[in-house]
């Protein structure tokens, strides 16, 4: 019996500690395990009995990198526990807030993460040195998803200006005229970078898989939508939980369908499903990519983000157009809280509420119940890495065989490549 | 030589690493420098055997984080608490106060080998140079650290409530809409960041040193029911701080 044992103690360039340990006997891969190395945090429980306003402060504190899309879908969650419906410009706002999000979360993964494994740069900032023109895009387009988070959350990591109904305080108007005169600037350096990407060259790879995400008849969707698979699956927030169990591997409860399929959620998933309602620059360079939609190479995760990166871009001058009548409000009213009357009143009352977002990484989930005093009886919180991690794993097994005949480290670099494609949130997994 | 700068984070959201991350230029610019090592977001090499400062963020969940905290303290000659999971134990300190109900099982169908130990400060287990303060932290107060590490000019830190910060900025105080902001009590030099917002203040600088603790139960109390009172008190983990005369000072020695 030949075994060969592949260990990689720390993955480094995601989000959080994690490893992988894969057996190969006699060719066959007999096992391939993503190992989570990050301690349990416990927010589901930590909630219980706090205030529902607290949801979306604390949650938020699952992920430094993604805290928007916590707050977000906390908030969301318990507006619906609540009955709230939100006004136009406030969905607005709070839909601006989530293209910040993916912008700065794709911008930092594709260029600073992930870029360096297609030249074989140890450290990312020689990228700096060899591509200066790209690194200089690249930041101003994170940047530019940063402020945006500044602008409207009034702080880029855990905003603090939203509240169940609305804003506790209004935008910084000044900064996001700033940003919306500044924004075609950052398209292009966004549609340049995607196009860099396109150009890449993507190791070969082929498993067909089921995508699941978030879709709307007509717009592509990330602050709303229902569930949707590639497999037929079609659920709303609410009925989630019951289409899907969960199995705890180290840390994670990780997530099969009933069937017991695995899913990919993210970037990927998203385009092989809502293609169609990319914005048109997007679409002209998934286009000149001439990748076959849907397309089941996992690797073309990374190309799909810078896609998207591009889409938000597009979406937020739209949005911008529409917020013209917030700013002019703001300007004829010059006192402080102008976004005040935009908010939704709200009466305290027992309830169940469920909520979900397109994260950068995928589908995000929360529930909520809350008792007739507005506190926390029971919280639950599904994030995409722990919906992908199984089918992660799938792939690495389809993978490893391919990787036999390389070098020790060049295998290691492969297999952290296909990890760090999907852009695995560890911290989020681990909650 | 150049001084090798460590980043670090155990069990925590890494949003301490990435408001450093988002320094973006200026943070590049700190490579002129320091050598800057296994800070995992961005590079990907097993770190040396010695360091000259290094930041600690997170808090100590799992056996593994308290290993690599013991370790890391022997090699480096300054080390920061970095962040509020490090100076006072985060968000996921608020476990240690309802042991009761946050069992790992209620999460976990069945919790197999799940390390859930207290969370405390960093500095209950191995002695720290420094804070930089916050949740997250101010991208500025890291760099301030660094360069006065690299130019030897250890400053100290001021502590100022909040109030002031916020007042001098011409926020609406809180308080003054019944608002049960613990503002007054807390440590400044975040800017007012979440009063600018609207957001009471939460404490996640810690509370002052020389806080009439009375006083400022008594405000707070007028406003909301005294369980609330300490669950605010609890959102970071400072709830153990109050009450008692000595508050550990983020002053570097």
């Amino acid at each position: 019996m030949k075994k060969l044992t592949i260990k990689i103690n720390h993955v480094d360039k995601i989000e959080g500690h994690a490893g992988f340990v894969g057996d190969i006997i006699n060719g066959d891969v007999a096992k391939a395990k993503f190992e989570v190395q990050i301690g349990i945090r416990l927010f589901e429980r930590i909630l219980l009995g706090r205030n529902f306003e607290d949801a979306a402060i604390i949650t938020a504190r699952v992920c430094g990198v993604c805290p928007v899309v916590h707050y977000l879908t906390a908030l969301k969650a318990i507006e619906d526990a609540l009955g709230i419906k939100l006004k136009k410009e406030i969905i607005i706002l709070r839909k601006l807030l989530m293209l910040g999000q993916i912008i700065q979360s794709h911008s930092l993964h594709t260029y600073f993460m992930s870029l360096g494994d297609f030249f074989g740069l140890k450290n990312n900032l020689d990228l700096a040195k060899k591509f200066p023109k790209w690194t200089n895009d690249a930041l101003a387009v994170r940047d530019f998803g940063n402020e945006l988070i500044f602008a409207i959350g009034r702080r880029s990591i855990h905003p603090v200006a939203l509240r169940v109904g609305g804003f506790r305080r209004e935008p910084d108007i000044k900064k996001l005229q700033k940003l919306s005169q500044e924004i075609d600037e950052i398209i292009t350096c966004a549609k340049n970078l995607s196009l860099f990407f396109s150009k890449l060259k993507y190791p070969k790879f082929f498993r067909q898989t089921e995508f699941i995400a978030l879709t709307q008849p007509k717009e592509y969707a990330i602050y709303d939508g229902q569930l949707i698979s590639s497999g037929g699956l079609r659920v709303a927030a609410r009925n989630f939980e019951k289409m899907i169990y969960e199995s705890q591997v180290d840390e994670v409860n990780r997530i099969k369908g009933k069937d017991n399929q695995t899913f990919m959620a993210g970037a990927l998933a998203r385009i092989n499903i809502n293609h169609k309602k990319l914005n048109s620059s997007a679409k002209s360079i998934l286009k000149k990519s001439k990748i076959t939609l849907p397309s089941y190479n996992t690797f073309y995760n990374i190309f799909a983000q810078t896609v998207e990166i591009v889409h938000c871009l597009e979406e937020a001058k739209k949005l911008f157009a529409g917020c013209l009548t917030l700013f002019a409000v703001a300007k004829k009213n010059r006192q402080d809280n102008f976004l005040e009357k935009f908010n939704t009143k709200y009466k305290i009352k027992a309830g169940k509420g469920f909520a979900q977002i397109e994260a950068p990484r995928g589908t995000l989930y929360h529930t909520y119940q809350i008792d007739k005093n507005g506190k926390i009886t029971w919280a639950n919180i599904i994030t995409p890495t722990a919906i992908f991690i199984n089918n992660l794993e799938e792939d690495l097994k389809i993978y490893l065989p391919n990787l036999k005949k390389l070098s020790s480290a060049e295998r290691e670099r492969k297999i952290k490549m296909l990890i760090r494609a999907y852009d695995p949130c560890i911290t989020c997994s681990v909650h | 030589m150049r001084p090798k700068l460590g980043i670090i984070s155990l069990t925590c959201c890494e949003g301490c690493e990435f408001a450093i991350l988002d320094l973006g230029k200026r943070f590049l610019k700190l490579h002129k420098y320091f050598d800057l090592i296994d800070f995992h977001l961005i590079e990907d090499k097993e770190g040396p055997k010695k360091f000259d400062l290094v930041f600690v963020e997170g808090s100590q969940v799992t056996s593994e984080d308290i290993e690599t905290l013991k370790r890391i303290r022997k090699k480096t000659k300054f080390l920061y608490a970095l962040g509020v999971c490090a100076t006072e134990g985060g968000v996921q300190k608020i476990k240690n106060y309802h042991q009761e109900v946050v069992d790992p099982k209620f999460v976990y169908k069945k919790p197999q080998k799940l390390s859930n130990t207290k969370v405390l400060p960093l500095e209950n287990y191995v002695k720290i140079d420094g804070k930089v303060l916050g949740c997250p932290i101010d991208g500025e107060d890291f760099l301030r650290v660094c360069y006065e590490i690299l130019a030897k000019n250890y400053s100290v830190n001021l502590e100022r409530p909040v109030c002031y910060e916020c007042q001098i900025r011409k926020y609406k105080c809180l308080l003054s809409e019944d608002k049960p902001c613990l503002g007054s009590a807390s440590v400044g030099g975040c800017k007012a960041i979440c009063l600018s917002g609207g957001l009471p203040c939460l404490a996640c600088r810690g509370v002052l040193r020389d806080l009439n603790f009375e006083n400022f139960k008594k405000a707070i109390l007028d406003r909301v029911p005294e369980e609330r009172f300490w669950q605010l008190l609890e959102t970071y983990g400072v709830k153990d701080r109050v009450g008692k005369s000595k508050v550990q000072n983020p002053n570097v020695k």
